[in-house]
């Protein structure tokens, strides 16, 4: 099963900080708000990221690197989740967090 | 007397032919004048984008008060974001950039300029910042840097080819021929 989830509709046109008392659009929401659960679910996610503003570094860290710090396994993560962005870095920084080791 | 007609008629169509090949070279030499112009105007711009966003990551991080921080921030993501465009752009005017390498540039860039407690209220200033806005710089320098010398390698200065001006020959020599 797969999931889709298009940032810009579903979460946030301009998400923005790190942890949620920074405000409703962080990293940490999104994380535990969209992508966590479907993970668990055992889905393979694709995480669109078009229509949305510039996404900072320190979002993308606490959305995606949270994940291995809350206890997902980093090949599974790599093999389940997608990336789909106008900007090719994105898809190239997110892995770099959800392989922090390579 | 015939055969002086015919090789004036093949002469002819020798200078029709060579003209037709001078007009094909000059037409390309003029293409490759505009995207080198084009590439030239892009670099322009990204070396001013650059100092740009070394200026709002050393706002951001080394002197914004609390309240200025929500607005430099979105302005230093969109500086951001605007680098990584017009890398691409440059790549798609013709410039044998590395797809993947100008990726992980901006990666790179990003993950310097707007990581760590990026966006966090009630953020501190700390030694480790200074040390982030020098990455964003050096990165920056890097970048530029490699862009430059694949322009300088595809576009060499100074260098005239005279190549192609032995096709002028014919059409000087070609005269009267009456």
């Amino acid at each position: 099963m797969s999931t889709s989830i298009e940032v810009a509709k579903q979460f946030s046109r301009a998400p923005v900080g790190r942890f949620i008392s920074d405000g409703p659009n962080s990293g940490q929401r999104f994380r535990e708000r969209f992508l966590a659960p479907a993970l668990r679910r055992g889905e393979t996610v694709i995480v669109d990221f078009r229509g949305t503003r510039a996404v900072g570094s320190s979002f993308l860290e606490e959305a995606f690197g949270g994940l291995i710090r809350g206890g997902f396994e980093s090949s599974d993560l790599l093999r389940r989740i997608s990336i789909i962005a106008r900007d090719p870095s994105m898809d190239i920084e997110i892995k770099r967090y959800l392989a922090p080791t390579a | 007397m015939a055969e002086v007609s015919q090789l004036k008629d093949f002469a002819f169509l020798l200078t029709a032919v060579v003209t037709v090949i001078g007009w094909g070279v000059v037409s390309n030499q003029n293409d490759r004048r505009e995207r080198r112009r084009d590439i030239r105007e892009h670099i322009t711009d990204l070396e001013e984008r650059a100092i740009k966003l070394h200026e709002l990551a050393s706002k951001y991080w080394l002197t914004a008060s609390a309240s200025e921080r929500p607005a430099c921030s979105a302005a230093l993501k969109a500086e951001v974001q605007a680098f990584g465009r017009l890398l691409r752009l440059i790549q798609a005017a013709g410039m044998a950039l590395d797809v993947e390498q100008t990726a992980e540039w901006v990666a790179d860039l990003r993950s310097f300029a707007t990581g760590g407690n990026f966006e966090v209220k009630g953020r501190r200033k700390s030694k480790d910042d200074a040390v982030r806005v020098q990455n964003v710089g050096e990165t920056l320098e890097i970048i530029l840097e490699d862009v430059n010398e694949l322009y300088y390698q595809k576009y060499p200065v100074g260098r005239t080819n005279f190549k192609w001006s032995i096709l002028a020959l014919p059409l000087m020599t070609s005269g009267d021929r009456s």
